[in-house]
């Protein structure tokens, strides 16, 4: 009796030990799991976080670039050829050539600014985001879309920085092209305003209502919507895409001032 | 003749140097101040104040616009003309915003500085077309002008209707003329008989016009 005893303790014992050992080995991989993936989530992290650097660091260089040549074409290019006319204008216009002459230093000069200002837009490295987008606005005269706009009062010229302003304003460029050549709008109105912590911009059509994302596999427009997310991700921005009631798009940007 | 005296600040040398000997070679012009940027002339201004001051927009110190309003608060009797590559609205609108009395840019003829200078020194401001186009358009759509309601005393073809309309808009003749699909020419035409039709002598005159007699809808 004593001996069955005996064995049925061991059975018991061992098979706690057993349940022990087995708990054991699943606390030990839920824990092994859980760093694991704490450890993953570090490295998507990083990966994320150079990622992004990589992005402004690839934007930061494109600008630059671009800022240089359009300083270049603008103070260099355009200081000479302006100081040309000094030289014709004390020429005699009776002289033959001189009127074409004088004709072809305007058209050179203004191909110059064109260029320039197409790399670095004048208005908004001067006067801020709001000039810029009334100008760039006021340019589309030509556009058989009607553009309105609201943008509200106060100080813009340095709410935040160049580099940001600079970013929003490719980003409303991107966007008006694509709705010039997709959405199908005669009407588009544009909203700026903006509160002590961020700057918000929505841009309404009437348009088609195709929501880029959802068919970008149809058009080629890939590549534009990347530059918008990475120039968002850059800023640190919000942009939400959603149908109005007019049929259209409506899009909203939120971006941080600092 | 008296001398007027003249500042400027520009930092491109080589269209500094071009100004200045120009300037010179007026008759009862003289240089006496000549800057790289708006800093510097605000230095050498003190004790040797210029009758005008010309100030290129974007310099390396100061801007223009800046330098204007400090010439402003300091020098009250110096007028201001700005001569910039720059010729966007929103610069002209910003430079008269801060007393400015002129906007002219490196694209028209070197020779309109002078007669701005000559009118800034007679009347207190210059305003070339384009400028006062900028000016009016700008007041009409923030509804500083009111157009009234009067019967059309000239009588205007649709066309000439259109061109009016155009120019309102500060469409230029070569844009206008592609919008009508009519040659430079054609536009040319229309215009001078418009003007003369409402015996204007400029295109402000015709904007004038237009927005007195209600010819355009802003």
């Amino acid at each position: 009796m004593a001996g069955e005893e005996n064995i049925d303790r061991i059975i018991l014992l061992g098979t706690g030990a057993m349940l022990f050992l087995a708990l054991a080995v699943i606390v030990f991989i839920i824990i092994y799991q859980r760093r694991m993936f704490a450890k993953q989530d570090q490295i998507n992290r990083i990966i994320i976080d150079n990622q992004k650097k990589l992005i402004e660091a690839e934007i930061d260089a494109k600008e630059l670039e671009k800022k240089r040549i359009a300083q270049e074409l603008h103070d260099d290019i355009g200081a000479s050829l302006s100081s040309m006319r000094f030289t014709i204008s004390a020429l005699n216009h009776s002289v033959q050539g001189v009127s074409e002459l004088e004709e072809t230093l305007t058209r050179v000069t203004q191909k110059v600014r064109e260029i320039s200002n197409d790399l670095l837009p004048h208005v908004l490295s001067e006067l801020g985001i709001r000039d810029a987008l009334s100008n760039f606005l006021g340019q589309l005269r030509m556009v058989p879309i009607e553009f309105t706009f609201t943008f509200d009062d106060g100080e813009y010229a340095n709410c935040m920085s160049k580099e940001r302003q600079l970013a929003l304003y490719r980003v409303v460029q991107e966007l008006i092209n694509n709705i010039m050549k997709y959405a199908e709008a005669t009407h588009v109105h544009i909203d700026l305003q903006r509160s002590p912590v961020e700057l918000m911009l929505r841009i309404e059509d009437d348009g088609n209502g195709r929501i880029p994302e959802q068919d970008a596999r149809k058009h080629p427009m890939t590549l534009g919507l990347k530059n918008i997310q990475s120039r968002m991700d850059y800023v640190g921005g919000t942009i939400d895409r959603k149908r109005n009631q007019l049929g259209g798009t409506t899009v909203t940007i939120l971006i941080p001032l600092t | 003749m008296k001398t007027v005296t003249i500042g400027i600040a520009e930092d491109q040398e080589i269209y500094r140097n071009g100004l200045v000997s120009m300037l010179n070679g007026v008759d009862n012009f003289k240089v006496n101040v000549v800057a790289a940027d708006g800093k510097e002339l605000l230095l050498k201004m003190k004790g040797n104040e210029p009758d005008v001051v010309l100030l290129d927009y974007r310099m390396g110190g100061m801007n223009g616009v800046d330098t204007a309003k400090k010439i402003y608060r300091r020098h009250p009797n110096v007028r201001v003309l700005i001569l910039s590559m720059y010729d966007a609205h929103e610069f002209v609108i910003r430079a008269i915003e801060n007393g400015v009395c002129g906007y002219l840019t490196k694209d028209d003829d070197p020779k309109e500085i002078i007669t701005a200078i000559e009118s800034v020194m007679s009347t207190g401001y210059y305003l070339n077309d384009r400028t006062s186009r900028i000016l009016i358009t700008r007041m009409v759509k923030s509804g500083q002008v009111q157009p009234k309601f009067e019967t059309n005393e000239a009588q205007f073809s649709n066309i000439e209707i259109d061109v009016i309309q155009l120019i309102c808009q500060e469409y230029s003749t070569t844009e206008i003329s592609k919008k009508l699909y009519k040659s430079k020419r054609t536009i040319d035409g229309h215009r001078a008989a418009i003007m003369k039709k409402i015996n204007a002598k400029n295109v402000t005159g015709i904007v004038m016009y237009a927005v007195k007699n209600n010819i355009v809808q802003v």
